[in-house]
């Protein structure tokens, strides 16, 4: 807990523990899309799977508040029951698979959760966007946060397809120029996944 | 930048497995070249990674989901006590509103026209209440606000009068148009859902319509006249000073949110918060300077939360602290209202 996060996880703990709804509440919107996401990532199910997982952790998280205790992160202890969850989804789909290759690692420090919380995500990333010239702006929100294809959005624009590319490709050059001093900082972790 | 621009849209058709062998090769001959070339390509990987997963996030329904765990907790399980909390949690809950209604004040008086007994309920600040008319008619009584409204209705047209803010769920009836009188203006129903608000104190008048269809009328003691009419999920905004009105698209969980007991606040500026938390707690609250100038907004959703818990939670997500002056005994033996000095942290 000596970690700064901008919530202050150990009062809403305690609030919590003295059964107050309204804690739970606030972990819950705060992390709650972030886990799903996590889940999806991590073993790739489809989403209403992964949503389940996330929901039966914050069930046990209520039910458990009780004997929890105080002192460490809400925020290892979400994302490592999911984690763990999601071994487990995974055993019981593929019994082939060892156990020794889906066991957690133990020593993922909560530097890559981080990536995973929403606002936090969002603050990092909102400023950035500003600078884009606002047509650029559009089409890349579209692409990356709507998740559309290019087709989908030249027509919904009423644009080429090839100025719907260029424009997402101008996107990420100054994209890369904003955030070059912090995204080498944000989630190693991911690095190695895509160096695999 | 020409070859980048290739390079990038390489790397972006690698990220969604859409590479073409030659493509392949293109882009592996670049990442070859030179170790700058391959952490390039990380880099923008990763910003495709987060931006995807900002959006995939974004795309979460979480107040539906957790409606779902609350649903699931609410079930009860062998040998487990959630149940017993919650329904402590629902007496809470339930506790207050009781006393809400048993708070709001009657008083009849006779009218001296048209033979009317006239009623009218109050509600004093941090408080809301709930009334039935005799017509069938809800309404919905937020803090500091006062309806006053015949004890039956009889006539061509039902008339009620309110300063404050209401949510009406007016009785259907084609034959008695319905009307809320707010001193200069008149909301004309037949049979709909909607919130008006009309504090004296505040510069303008809203009405949110959430299902039917309502008139805005303007009337003075020689004539009225319709300003408008509104759309459902509509909201209309008068300026009182200005005699201007608007029409917006609104969000209606934000304006209707009080009658579930929510105060929420969606992007807005610190003057409407320091009114509505003010209201809803019956405390004064003060932005300090630096602050109210900084066009700073907020976004934060309160249920059950004393004063206190609900600072708290919006100093965790905003950078603000707070001081609470509480109040002072008066010379008539009542208190003041409480002062919160809200200041940049």
């Amino acid at each position: 807990m000596d970690k700064n996060y901008p919530i202050n996880e150990l009062f809403l703990f305690e609030e919590m523990k003295r059964g107050k709804e309204y804690a739970f509440d606030f972990i819950f919107n705060y992390y709650y899309s972030g886990l799903c996401v996590y889940a999806q990532k991590m073993i790739s199910l489809p989403e209403e799977e992964a949503r389940d997982i996330v929901q039966d952790v914050f069930v046990k998280l209520w039910n458990d508040r009780e004997k929890l205790d105080v002192k460490f992160s809400i925020r290892s202890y979400l994302f490592v029951s999911v984690k763990n969850k999601c071994f487990d989804v995974l055993r019981k789909k593929n019994r082939s698979i060892k156990v020794q290759e889906i066991t957690p690692q133990q020593d993922i420090s909560d530097e890559s959760f981080e990536t995973y919380v929403l606002s936090e995500l969002e603050a990092l990333f909102n400023n950035s966007l500003n600078k884009l010239p606002e047509r650029c702006r559009e089409i890349f929100e579209l692409s990356r946060l709507q998740g559309l294809k290019n087709r989908e959005i030249a027509l919904k624009l009423n644009l080429s397809e090839k100025t719907v590319e260029n424009q997402i490709t101008k996107a990420l050059h100054i994209l890369r120029e904003e955030l070059k001093d912090y995204l080498p900082l944000l989630a190693i972790f991911e690095l190695f996944h895509f160096l695999r | 930048m020409g070859n980048e621009k290739i390079i990038y849209h390489l790397i972006m058709l690698d990220y969604s497995g859409e590479l073409d062998k030659q493509q392949h090769d293109e882009l592996q001959t670049w990442l070859d070249l030179s170790l700058e070339n391959k952490s390039e390509y990380n880099r923008v990987v990763k910003l495709l990674t987060y931006y995807d997963r900002l959006g995939a996030m974004k795309r979460i329904n979480v107040d539906r989901d957790l409606l779902m765990v609350k649903k699931k907790l609410k079930r009860p399980t062998k040998g487990n006590t959630i149940m017993l909390n919650f329904q402590r949690v629902a007496a809470i809950l339930i506790i207050p509103l009781l006393i809400y209604t048993a708070w709001t004040i009657s008083d009849a008086s006779k009218s001296t026209k048209e033979n009317l007994v006239m009623k009218s309920s109050e509600t004093a600040f941090g408080v809301r209440s709930q009334i039935l008319l005799g017509d069938g008619t809800k309404v919905w009584l937020n803090s500091g606000s006062k309806l006053t409204y015949p004890d039956e209705f009889n006539g061509d047209s039902r008339e009620v009068k309110l300063t404050g803010e209401a949510y009406f769920q007016v009785e259907s009836d084609k034959d008695h148009p319905f009307y809320v009188d707010l001193n200069g203006y008149k909301v004309k129903v037949t049979g709909t859902r909607f919130n008006i608000s009309n504090y004296l104190e505040d510069k303008e008048i809203t009405t949110y319509l959430e299902q039917g269809k309502v008139s805005l009328l303007a009337y003075s003691k020689a004539k009225q006249n319709e300003l408008t009419q509104l759309k459902e999920k509509e909201i209309f905004i008068l300026d009182k000073a200005e005699k201007q009105y608007r029409i917006l698209n609104a969000d209606g969980k934000k304006y209707l949110a009080w009658i579930d007991g929510l105060l929420i606040f969606k992007h807005d500026n610190t003057h409407d918060v320091a009114t509505r938390l003010g209201r809803w707690f019956n405390a004064e609250i003060i932005f300090d300077d630096e602050l109210s100038k900084s066009g700073y907004v907020f976004t934060a959703t309160f249920k059950q939360e004393s004063l206190e818990e609900a600072l708290t939670l919006l100093s965790y997500s905003s950078p603000i602290t707070y001081k609470i002056i509480s109040g002072s005994k008066l010379d008539d033996s009542s208190f003041s209202k409480r002062k919160v000095i809200i200041s940049k942290k």
